[in-house]
């Protein structure tokens, strides 16, 4: 009777913890409050859960599509950021440019980060927005301001 | 992608390698470990710790798994127990840019500057909170003097 009370407290608890697990917001008052009920080891499966869909790595058409660096233009005593290897060390180098960052990597290398994940590894940058959104919004709150002073 | 951890232990031997950090076995690159002595500006100095690494066999696509010798580092994000660090370059913040000293480095720092928002130890957790130094400083010393003993509520 008890463990039956027991488990079904902590499926409320769980559904309670995905309900308020935004993430948005500060996640901080959450794990505290499941860190004074809940044990260690559930803790880390449900936040290992919420972030298993969090993660979302870039289609496979878009890692294909990332500009290559023409070979002229590689920078062959730098190293691959990823795998510390010198680009001019491979015989025939595959580089890849991110397209917001410009930042350089074996085509390898990042794509198989970009299969798990959307960010630069450089600088954080996320790879894969579209670009047009920001643009916009840019310029209707130029169009805005300028309208405040006509 | 394991020729990176060769690179990087090439690396190590050439400058140096201040924290010992090193491969547990010498032809088992899974396993390293880092031997360091505590802050002098912490309330950790005197006293020698070790820190063990275990790496994915993606490395350094995922990052390592990192805990301190269980019993202990009394540290807010430490578990005293199993010595699991709760540290965000280890976790959702990780890079593949990242390397194993790096890890190391970002450890010790988390030895003088503990961060009060991700307690592993509630009771060093809640001192740290209400800002209370001296007995925070105090249960610190206290489980580093009585290592092994199982004095958290957990
Ligand atoms: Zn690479
Ligand atoms: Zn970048």
């Amino acid at each position: 009777m008890e463990s039956t009370d027991r488990r079904n407290m902590r499926t409320q608890f769980q559904a309670l913890f995905d309900t308020l697990r935004d993430p948005q917001s500060n996640s901080y008052l959450l794990e505290l409050f499941a860190s004074m009920i809940v044990s260690p080891e559930l803790q880390e499966e449900w936040l290992n859960g919420g972030d298993s869909n969090k993660v979302k790595g870039c289609s496979q058409e878009f890692i294909d599509s990332l500009p290559r660096v023409p070979r002229s233009e590689i920078p062959l005593k730098e190293s691959c950021p990823i795998c510390y290897e010198k680009f001019g060390d491979d015989e025939y180098p595959l580089v890849a440019e991110l397209p917001h960052c410009h930042h350089y990597f074996d085509v390898q290398c990042i794509s198989l980060w970009l299969s798990k994940h959307a960010t630069c590894p450089l600088c954080r940058d996320v790879v894969n927005q579209k670009t047009f959104d920001n643009i916009d919004l840019s310029k209707a709150e130029l169009e805005e301001d300028w309208g405040m002073y006509s | 992608m394991n020729s990176r951890l060769l690179k990087e232990w090439t690396q190590l031997n050439k400058n140096g390698n201040k924290y010992y950090l090193c491969p547990i076995e010498e032809n088992d690159m899974t396993h390293w470990q880092s031997e360091f002595e505590g802050p002098n500006n912490s309330p950790y100095r005197g006293h020698k710790f070790t820190l063990y690494l275990d790496i994915p066999s993606n490395y350094p696509m995922s990052p390592p798994k990192v805990r301190f010798k269980p019993y202990s580092m009394p540290h807010v994000n430490v578990d005293w127990k199993t010595g699991a660090v709760c540290l965000d370059i280890l976790e959702s913040m990780w890079s593949p840019i990242f390397n194993l000293q790096y890890v190391v480095e970002s450890c010790l720092r988390l030895l003088t500057e503990p961060n009060g928002e991700s307690p592993l130890n509630l009771e060093l957790g809640i001192l740290l909170r209400v800002s209370d130094h001296t007995g925070y400083n105090g249960l610190i010393n206290y489980y580093l003097n009585h290592p092994h003993n199982s004095l958290s509520s957990k």
